[in-house]
């Protein structure tokens, strides 16, 4: 027996084990830590050379010194100012809230009825021209197009939207069951055809999870084209960066060639010969252009197409 | 003598032809592509931690790649991985203080990895694809107390509370459901297993 002494004795429950992993991950790898095994392992970086040790201490070094040296005082003295006057630094930053009404006019928010308060779900954030963040509860203005999987609002008034134009900021509610998350899009340049808006120019996607900048990005929004809609998801950004705070705080970036949403998962699938996931200070590279990086709440996966 | 030498050398290339090299990158990340899952299962029964149950699984395939010459090649792979985890597990134990297990109960559920692995290492489907088979045939009752506790992440209280029965109701229904989808499970790996065979 290895029982320590003072430690209880327990029996262990394989399946409790077994059903918390399969409701974590389903029948698939863990991505994440293959990835992590093989970095430590068999994938482990190679040590650059370290780069010769100068010399002598030349007169730019001396200079390097002193002005490093200078900050370091100025910085000191700066703090011990502000100890001594009790006084704390602060910044304050002003944030202007507006709400957008269903006839997409900007109205200032104590002309909102205040009796019916937004969900906290219906929330989105859009960026008018002149670049102030906007809080709106918009209502459905156009059809709602209903699709095996989710269902996908434009709630900008289709009439501004024929034709070219610039700038363009549009919102999109996409509805999946019991959740419903609001999306903004804005860019120099935007078309409306027969089965999609297309938007190219600075290209700006803004979601409660994520913040987006593309070279160009299509949304699916005719209900003629539901059967292409589900695989394509909300919509499809080509040249993507893509940024997101994971739920531990950590701040991830993404690079890929293109990019899909699809709410109904809360999924961000990523495709492209050149792919970089970037989180703290590593960074993964992904070349091969049979896999598809799929970005979750929780984490990331890699699959195979 | 050269027909000794010849046999000798032939049993030996019949060896390392059966055995990983694991010297061989791509080798080493098939297996870990093959064994982690089962790995991490086995980890966290062991722990009842999620992230313990990670963090030991990466240890230890690390240990594994830095130990591999001390590998015996009269062992079997998930054989040896299990063990380093058990090694693993105990050192977490000894510095946590938090409970043990005898070796008996212990020694049961590595019987039970162990024919998980074997499956899956024959490229027959996995013990995930067979619970997610073995799910759908729970009782209604059984199966939506399995669905509101491990799937939709609440605790007893709340299954209780969203399933309208007792805490205690919900206890004994998760213990019948785990029992039920053991059963289920083991019999669809052995059938698998007498077919190969």
């Amino acid at each position: 027996m290895n029982q320590e002494s003072n430690i209880p004795t327990k029996k262990p429950d394989v399946m409790d084990a077994l059903l918390s992993e399969h409701a974590r991950l389903g029948s698939g790898e863990d991505t994440a830590l293959v990835e992590a095994i093989l970095l430590r392992t068999v994938n482990q970086p190679l040590e650059l050379p370290q780069p010769i040790a100068k010399a002598s201490f030349g007169w730019q070094d001396w200079a390097k010194m002193a002005a490093a040296v200078t900050l370091f005082f100025g910085m000191t003295a700066l703090v011990l100012h502000q100890i001594k006057g009790g006084e704390r630094a602060e910044t304050t930053f002003q944030l202007t809230v507006t709400y957008a009404t269903a006839d997409n006019q900007l109205a200032e928010p104590d002309t909102m009825p205040e009796e019916n308060p937004a969900p906290s779900n219906r929330i989105g954030i859009v960026r008018d021209v002149t670049g102030v963040v906007a809080a709106t509860d918009l209502k459905p203005i156009a059809p709602i197009m209903q699709v095996a999987e989710f269902t996908l609002v434009e709630t900008t008034s289709p009439a501004e939207l024929n034709g070219t134009f610039t700038p363009s900021i549009d919102v999109f509610e996409a509805a999946t069951a019991g959740r419903v998350e609001s999306f903004a899009v804005s860019a120099n340049h935007s078309k409306r055809t027969d089965s999609a808006l297309e938007y190219d120019g600075k290209v700006e996607v803004n979601h409660p999870e994520f913040h987006i900048q593309a070279e160009r990005l299509v949304v699916q929004a005719s209900s003629s084209s539901t059967a292409s809609y589900a695989s394509t998801g909300a919509f499809q950004a080509f040249g993507a960066i893509i940024e997101r705070t994971l739920e531990n705080g950590q701040v991830e970036t993404a690079k890929a060639d293109e990019l899909v949403y699809k709410p109904n998962d809360q999924s961000l699938e990523l495709t492209g010969a050149k792919m970089e996931l970037t989180a703290g200070s590593k960074t993964l590279h992904f070349d091969n252009e049979n896999e598809k990086l799929i970005l979750r709440p929780n984490g990331f996966q890699v699959v195979r197409k | 003598m050269h027909l000794i030498s010849a046999i000798a050398n032939d049993v030996e290339n019949q060896l390392s032809e059966s055995q990983p090299d694991l010297h061989d990158p791509a080798v080493f990340g098939d297996l870990v592509r093959a064994h982690h899952r089962e790995l991490i299962v086995y980890a966290r029964a062991l722990t009842r931690e999620s992230n313990t149950a990670n963090d030991i699984v990466q240890e230890a395939f690390i240990v594994a790649f830095d130990k591999m010459d001390t590998f015996d090649v009269t062992r079997d792979f998930p054989t040896w991985m299990r063990g380093i985890v058990r090694n693993k597990w105990r050192e977490w134990v000894r510095k946590n203080k938090r409970y043990q297990y005898s070796d008996t109960n212990i020694a049961e559920m590595d019987a039970d990895i162990a024919a998980w692995q074997a499956e899956s290492a024959a490229g027959n489907r996995t013990v995930f694809d067979a619970l997610s088979s073995c799910l759908e045939r729970l009782p209604e009752n059984l199966r939506e107390t399995v669905n509101e506790f491990y799937y939709n992440d609440q605790n007893g209280e709340e299954v209780a509370e969203a399933l309208g029965v007792s805490p205690a109701a919900i206890r004994k229904r998760l213990q019948r459901a785990r029992e039920l989808l053991k059963a289920c499970v083991d019999r669809k790996i052995s059938d698998q297993s007498l077919q190969e065979s």
